[in-house]
């Protein structure tokens, strides 16, 4: 069966066919959810909050963009309204800890391990463009759309979320004393 | 020698380099070198993978969308609706992972010695985890069954920790295995006490892992 009639059919409530739509993508809504979540916790509300408006949106999907992309875009507008959510309604609410996801298996996934944590540690503002770019490949254009910001600002955050991501990798730079030049 | 700024070169990965910024870089080392590991860091994140999503969203995400009435129910499905199922459910998704966990240990690259089947007191995790249990005396044998599965992870570990030269990424990646296992279990009953213990010790273990691989390496992450 191709995808479009699993559409059809998650489109009159089928539980089947949404089962179907779910286990082909939930890799790809998790992982975006999970990185600009910075933890699991949220990761799992946020995933599942995109998959409810998914299901519930699915009569609009007119199947002018790919499905996958389509998902991809309401996952990506659930974990920034529930970052945005989270932040109103819980300024004083203790950090999660961060945890690394788990599953590692092999020696290298250690470089994974190692960026993920990195992600992890940069402010969230940052670490959304980084995620939004650099790992899901959108354009500044679209991020700005996503951000309600202009696309001069995903920009510069690009360029601040890089060059802190460089120092978390290479922690030796922080003892430059410098923000702003490389010193090596 | 005034370097290039850091996020200067952060820009420098998807646009051109001006005239005097192109002139620096032939002349600078560092600066290259600094470009060239930013390009690696972006092409690395580039190839991140996708992160399976716990074992539990699913039961989870289709009682949603049973409640609110976006699909039908299917045949097959089980929503867990009580608590004591959801704990029962609980030590089946650690069972079954302790069981593919174990299975990983065995064919992975810790050359541990085989699974001893001859505990022969419980079946494979795939048909435990298949079937709820029925009864308060089914629930207690699943529960025994969780418990020497964990203490046979645990040993597992200990083996390795045994070797004359004990490989910290070897024991990181079985101890993540590990945390994994009690996570996903865990997210069905955060108030087990009994996982709780399991997962408490696995995570502690595992951040003295990271310690340790951490101290081995200053300077640097991997």
């Amino acid at each position: 069966m191709v995808e479009s009639d699993y559409i059809k059919r998650a489109r009159n409530g089928d539980g089947d066919a949404v089962r179907e739509l779910y286990n082909r993508y939930a890799p790809r809504v998790y992982a975006v959810v999970r990185r600009l979540a910075g933890d699991d916790a949220l990761a799992e509300d946020w995933a599942q909050e995109a998959w409810v408006r998914a299901i519930r949106a699915l009569p609009s999907f007119r199947g002018d963009a790919r499905f996958s992309t389509w998902l991809h875009r309401i996952a990506v507008n659930s974990a920034l309204h529930g970052r945005r959510w989270r932040e109103r309604r819980a300024r004083n609410e203790v950090e999660l800890p961060p945890t690394l996801p788990a599953g590692t298996r092999t020696e290298q996934t250690t470089l994974r391990l190692t960026l993920e944590q990195a992600l992890q540690n940069l402010p969230a503002g940052m670490r959304q463009v980084l995620v939004l770019h650099d790992v899901e490949g959108y354009t500044h254009e679209e991020i700005a759309t996503f951000l309600g910001v202009t696309a001069g600002t995903s920009k510069s955050q690009l360029f601040k979320a890089r060059a802190r991501m460089r120092k978390l990798l290479r922690p030796s730079l922080e003892n430059t004393g410098t923000e702003e030049v490389c010193n090596i | 020698m005034q370097h290039l700024m850091i996020e200067t070169i952060a820009r420098l990965i998807d646009e051109a380099p001006t005239p005097d910024e192109a002139a620096h870089l032939e002349s600078c080392d560092e600066c290259r070198t600094e470009l060239e590991a930013m390009r690696a860091d972006a092409a690395a994140l580039r190839n991140l993978p996708m992160i399976e999503p716990p074992p539990t969203e699913w039961p989870e995400l289709e009682g949603r969308l049973l409640e609110e009435g976006l699909v039908r129910r299917r045949a097959g499905s089980r929503i867990w609706q009580t608590a004591a199922a959801r704990a029962a459910a609980a030590v089946i998704l650690f069972v079954a992972g302790a069981g593919s966990g174990m299975a990983w240990m065995r064919g992975g690259p810790l050359g541990i010695r085989p699974l001893a089947d001859a505990t022969g007191t419980f079946a494979s995790p795939s048909i435990i985890a298949a079937t709820a249990p029925g009864t308060p005396e089914e629930t207690v044998l699943l529960y025994r069954q969780a418990e020497a599965l964990y203490l046979d992870m645990v040993s597992r570990v200990a083996q390795l920790d045994a070797q004359e030269q004990v490989d910290p990424i070897a024991r990181l990646a079985a101890l993540e295995s590990i945390v994994g296992i009690t996570r996903s279990a865990l997210d069905q009953a955060p108030a087990d006490p009994v996982l709780n213990s399991y997962h408490l010790t696995a995570l502690a273990q595992k951040e003295a892992t990271l310690r340790q691989i951490a101290a081995s390496k200053p300077g640097r992450w991997f």
